[in-house]
């Protein structure tokens, strides 16, 4: 990040200096107000043509992180006229039962699973993809397609396939003899349901990533391996899969995000129930505030949801500062 | 064994001829592959064009007995579908448009324009890369609200156009442009609109679709801030209508439903088709995160 | 010197509290007076009119028949336009209305249903109406005991509008099939002896279960925690824990994980409509849309009753919202007028909802109806045992959403009544003693 910004400004004397040829042959005091007047002239463009997108961001980015700061040290139910001072209110009350650390929990669970196992399914498609099958291109389209579909959507169509009574669900279980769960109604699937939503809409993505990856590795190191008559496996675990570990970070950390903030898909099929069986972090931090009213309380999660992810994010660019070169 | 000339280079993974058992497995698994994401799509579409019979009937139908658009009109009379279209175009067509061009003249801005203290400038800029979405939602809320947006197609845009990734990203390809030409167009007196016009942008041209592009696909997917800026059904978009179609009173209609979702779903799906190699490699490959 | 310093200090931390109050405060709370009307559409020709926004939580069917109502009252007169907002549901508009007034952003006419109103009334946000009877439109137009449940020490607060109770409806096919009466059961008692009966009884080639639960609304458990004795609370006391509260909760985890002849449904219309469930119970103001969807024909009876009736009265009322300028309240109480006249008689023959107005009681129209397909008439009879919320679920507004997880939680994993009964009414304690004060102010005699 800083590597970026410190060249900043050596990059656009592009422009000064260009002036500056010009400027030269004028050392009168005129000159140098002409100068000054161009100098301002372009901090004046600057600011046309950047601060409306910066003062956006600080409105919509910056100002939320703020007042959600002292949001959550307030009790406010939206109708009532004030918010009121609390203090630690609302963080004691997260933790003072067992509700919001199983939200926590669930969340963890929830991230970890999903990113998991779509990471390896990804792989695993990608090697697959690799081999360059005839009509491989037509099934990377189509395990790419919902990746860019809307949630609702997809959340929609996997409802019907769980649907009990006349859904795919109910053919596949009772192929085998037993009856299908009501998935979305019952506490102990609904979780499930969501996750295999939310790979099946992932899975494409993460597996193109990794062919981009793979193809990246050059023949030659491949071909060397083969002739120290490494086996398919070892080839894998010591060759393919070491060099990939930039986009496995990238992808972790990518997936993790945007996992701890899936909604759409919660909000679809569950509503963070049964029994609040599918509420996770970013479908408490909704309801609490748009459903129950609890503001204060939304936003204690919120700078949890926050910290946990800045985190992270710092992880990143850490990662991206050291590996990466412009 | 030869090493392979650089061709050999884009040949990727193993693949040995003589490997039939490979082969085999490989050809298996990608059908597996086709048909774990052809089923959901086919029960999809399929139902869509279903009679209600052979929707609840069981054994189930895999191959409808007749086709009928009925759902399509009953899902147009539980829900103002053509409103929701018409919001959708209008909130991703404005919000790509003004997105791409902040993201421009910012990019622009901070690779060739002198700023006091631009670095830190900058610095604020990706840091706005690192606040998660969800978190600015009740805030952002308030602040629509007391703008007097709320409900609006104003107030549906405004918080997503602000562009962190997409200036980054056009910010790294602007400053790889060679300086020649820049330095030509700015010595034949072309004024700083027309640089970024006729030198910039056409150069530019892979990075700006994938920034539009990403940026198109995530307005028109956009649902938990629809949901919370908007009131009125009218003020829907696609994705937040089919949650008020599922939600409605009346009974659960699967076939509804489902050509409800092909609404949704029909438009990016084409788009997606059309420019299928910018979107694959601009969100595969571009990319600290969206 | 030091007198400068001091005074610089002072200033210096004066300001820096005022703008750190300006920024912690300034943005939020709501403000006093007179809000804005939310934003919409108005068709060119309606330009001109006054604009009185009517928030819906009417979806589908019923949506249809309100339109038609409003689309009469614009037509009707020449200075007022009103403009439908449409909501999924009372919850989904709840929420917005809640939210709406973080920006000072109101609504004109709310369709808020029994058990959401009672929370605008404490905040204050209610306006007044008795005042806006005259002897044109008397308060008498309205039915009394409907009427009574929205006035608040002698102040009407909330008109009755969409009301409803709950009614037992079972699928005459199979019934007649499986060798039950044509009636429905009496006791909860005589409902589960029915399930057994019916186990094993295959309807359209699937098995049938005797009653589909739904989670996502506790109105039915309210009434059968009646019905066995029990109770959600006692003016503000609560009595979630009692054991006859227990004991009904015990009966629903029973006749689902014990009879297996019971389940939580996603959807109890769909399944009722399909013939998954024989049985449910559902709202009067759902009879028409179940008429229109179930291809098999069905009764409709009084709900099972057990050591009590046990009735509640549900649906929604109309209220005007008090931040708002008198023109819009004028306006405003022009579209009830009509409503009450006009639009009543309509909205009930239309939608099953009880009929709640003097001009609908005695509807030639609906009496006919009523005639021709008793299930309306069954609907009526069964007010005269019917009764108001208890004051917990109506004041304390994290009720419902803790007893959804509560009764979520039994229906659908067996979880102890007793349990998450206790677990409900301690992770309320907090909220009953917040509402409390309020309470006490605005509304206890």
């Amino acid at each position: 990040m800083s590597s970026g910004a410190s060249d900043l400004d050596a990059r656009s004397a592009l422009s000064d200096s260009a002036r500056q040829t010009a400027d030269a042959r004028e050392t009168t005091a005129d000159g140098r107000r002409a100068a000054a007047r161009r100098r301002w002239r372009g901090y004046l463009l600057f600011a046309a043509f950047a601060l409306p997108n910066l003062a956006l961001i600080a409105v919509f980015s910056y100002w939320p992180i703020i007042e959600n700061v002292y949001l959550s040290f307030t009790t406010w139910d939206f109708i009532s006229p004030q918010a009121e001072w609390a203090g630690l209110l609302n963080y004691q009350s997260l933790f003072s039962g067992w509700s919001f650390p199983e939200v926590l929990f669930r969340t963890l669970v929830w991230v970890v699973v999903v990113v998991v196992v779509t990471l390896v399914l990804g792989l695993a498609l990608a090697m697959l993809f690799a081999q360059r099958l005839r009509g491989a291109n037509a099934v990377q389209t189509l395990a790419f397609a919902p990746h860019v579909l809307s949630g609702a959507a997809i959340a929609t169509i996997w409802l019907f396939i769980f649907d009990p009574n006349t859904g795919l669900s109910r053919l596949v279980f009772e192929a085998f003899g037993a009856s299908s769960p009501a998935w979305t109604n019952d506490d102990s699937w609904a979780l499930w349901a969501l996750i295999i939503v939310s790979i099946w809409k992932g899975l494409g993505f993460v597996a193109i990533v990794y062919l981009v990856g793979i193809q990246q590795i050059p023949a030659q190191v491949l071909e060397a391996a083969r002739i120290d008559g490494a086996g398919r496996w070892t080839q894998f675990r010591r060759m393919i899969f070491p060099l990939l570990s930039p986009t496995t970070f990238f992808l972790v950390i990518t997936q993790t995000i945007s996992a701890f903030q899936s909604f759409d898909v919660i909000a679809m099929m569950t509503g963070g129930g049964p029994a609040r069986s599918t509420t996770t972090l970013s479908w408490f931090i909704y309801d609490e505030a748009f459903n129950r009213g609890n503001v204060g309380v939304s936003s204690a999660a919120s700078m949890i949801m926050f910290v946990v992810l800045m985190a992270i994010t710092v992880l990143q660019f850490r990662f991206v500062e050291r590996r990466v070169h412009y | 064994m030869t090493v392979m000339p650089t061709a050999a280079a884009t040949e990727p993974a193993p693949r040995e001829p003589g490997s039939r058992r490979t082969r085999w497995w490989g050809v298996l698994a990608l059908v597996i592959t086709a048909l774990v994401f052809l089923i959901p799509l086919y029960l999809f579409v399929s139902t869509a064009f279903k009679t209600n019979a052979d929707i609840n009937s069981w054994p189930m139908r895999l191959i409808p007995r007749s086709l009928t658009l009925e759902n399509f009109v009953n899902a147009w009379t539980l829900a103002p579908f053509d409103q929701f279209l018409i919001n959708s175009v209008v909130v991703a067509a404005i919000g790509t448009v003004l997105k791409v061009v902040l993201a421009i003249s910012t990019a622009y801005a901070f690779a060739f324009l002198p700023f006091p203290g631009k670095r830190y400038l900058f610095i604020f800029m990706l840091g706005a890369l690192m606040v998660p979405g969800h978190v600015t939602l009740l805030v952002n809320y308030i602040t629509v609200g007391q703008m007097n947006l709320l409900n609006t197609y104003a107030g549906l845009i405004l918080p997503g156009v602000a562009s962190a990734f997409g200036t980054f990203l056009l910010h790294q390809f602007f400053r790889s442009l060679p300086y020649e030409v820049l330095e030509a167009a700015q010595l034949d007196g072309a004024g700083h609109l027309r640089r970024i016009f006729s030198v910039i942008m056409p150069m530019a041209r892979p990075a700006i679709i994938t920034v539009g592009l990403i940026a198109l696909i995530d307005e028109w997917n956009g649902f938990v801030w629809p949901l919370i800026v908007t009131n009125s059904v009218n003020m829907r978009t696609l994705p937040i209508g089919l949650l008020y179609l599922k939600e409605n009173d009346g009974i659960n209609d699967w076939g509804a439903l489902m050509a409800g979702t092909l609404f949704v779903v029909l438009p990016v799906a084409i788009v997606f088709l059309l420019a299928q190699r910018y979107i694959v490699a601009g969100l595969a490959g571009s990319a600290v995160r969206r | 010197m030091t007198g400068t310093s001091f005074s610089r200090r002072r200033l210096l931390t004066g300001a820096t509290a005022a703008v750190a109050s300006l920024a912690l405060s300034g943005c939020v709370g709501r403000m006093e007076g007179d809000y804005a009307q939310v934003s919409g559409q108005v068709p060119e020709k309606f330009a001109r009119r006054q604009r009185v926004v009517l928030w819906s939580a009417f979806t589908a069917h019923n949506a249809e028949v309100l339109q038609t109502i409003i689309d009469g009252f614009n037509a009707a007169q020449q200075d007022i336009y009103c403009e439908i907002q449409l909501f999924p549901g009372y919850p989904a508009l709840d929420s917005k209305l809640a939210a709406s007034f973080a920006v000072g952003q109101v609504p004109d006419l709310v369709t808020l249903s029994d058990v959401n109103w009672n929370r605008y009334f404490l905040a204050e946000t209610l306006e007044p109406l008795s005042g806006y009877f005259d002897a044109g439109f008397r308060a008498d137009a309205f039915h009394p005991r409907f009427l009574a449940e929205g006035t608040i020490r002698d102040q009407v607060y909330w008109l009755p509008w969409a009301r409803s109770t709950p009614l037992f409806y079972y699928n005459k096919e199979i019934f007649a099939a499986a060798g039950l009466p044509d009636r429905g059961p009496k006791t909860f008692t005589e409902l589960r002896e029915w399930g057994r009966q019916l186990k094993g009884f295959k309807y359209r080639g699937s098995p049938v279960k005797m009653r589909g639960y739904t989670g996502k609304d506790d109105w039915y458990f309210q009434g059968s925690s009646w019905a066995f004795d029990g109770s959600y609370s006692e003016g503000m006391t609560s009595r979630l824990d009692s054991e006859q509260t227990v004991a009904a909760l015990e009966f629903d985890r029973a006749f689902i994980h014990d009879d297996q002849m019971a389940y939580l449904a996603g959807d109890v219309n769909a399944d009722f409509a399909a013939g998954v469930t024989a049985t449910i119970c559902n709202s009067t103001g759902a009879l028409t849309s179940l008429l229109k969807a179930a291809e098999f024909e069905f009764g409709a009876a009084f709900l099972p009753e057990q050591d009590a009736p046990g009735v509640p009265t549900g649906g929604s009322g109309l209220a005007i919202m008090r931040n708002s300028t008198r023109t819009r309240k004028q306006a405003t109480w022009e579209l009830v007028k009509y409503l009450a006249d006009k639009g009543a008689p309509e909205w009930s023959l239309n939608t099953g909802y009880l009929p709640v107005t003097t001009s609908s009681l005695s509807s030639p129209k609906i009496k006919e109806r009523n005639a021709a397909t008793p299930a309306y008439q069954v609907a009526q009879d069964q007010l005269s045992r019917a009764r108001q919320a208890d004051v917990m679920r109506r004041y304390v507004n994290e009720t419902i959403s803790e007893m959804l997880i509560v009764l979520q939680k039994v229906y659908a994993s067996n979880a102890d009544p007793r349990e998450a009964l206790r677990e409900a009414n301690r992770t309320l304690h907090p909220a009953v003693q917040r509402v409390l004060p309020k309470y006490q102010r605005l509304v206890a005699t």
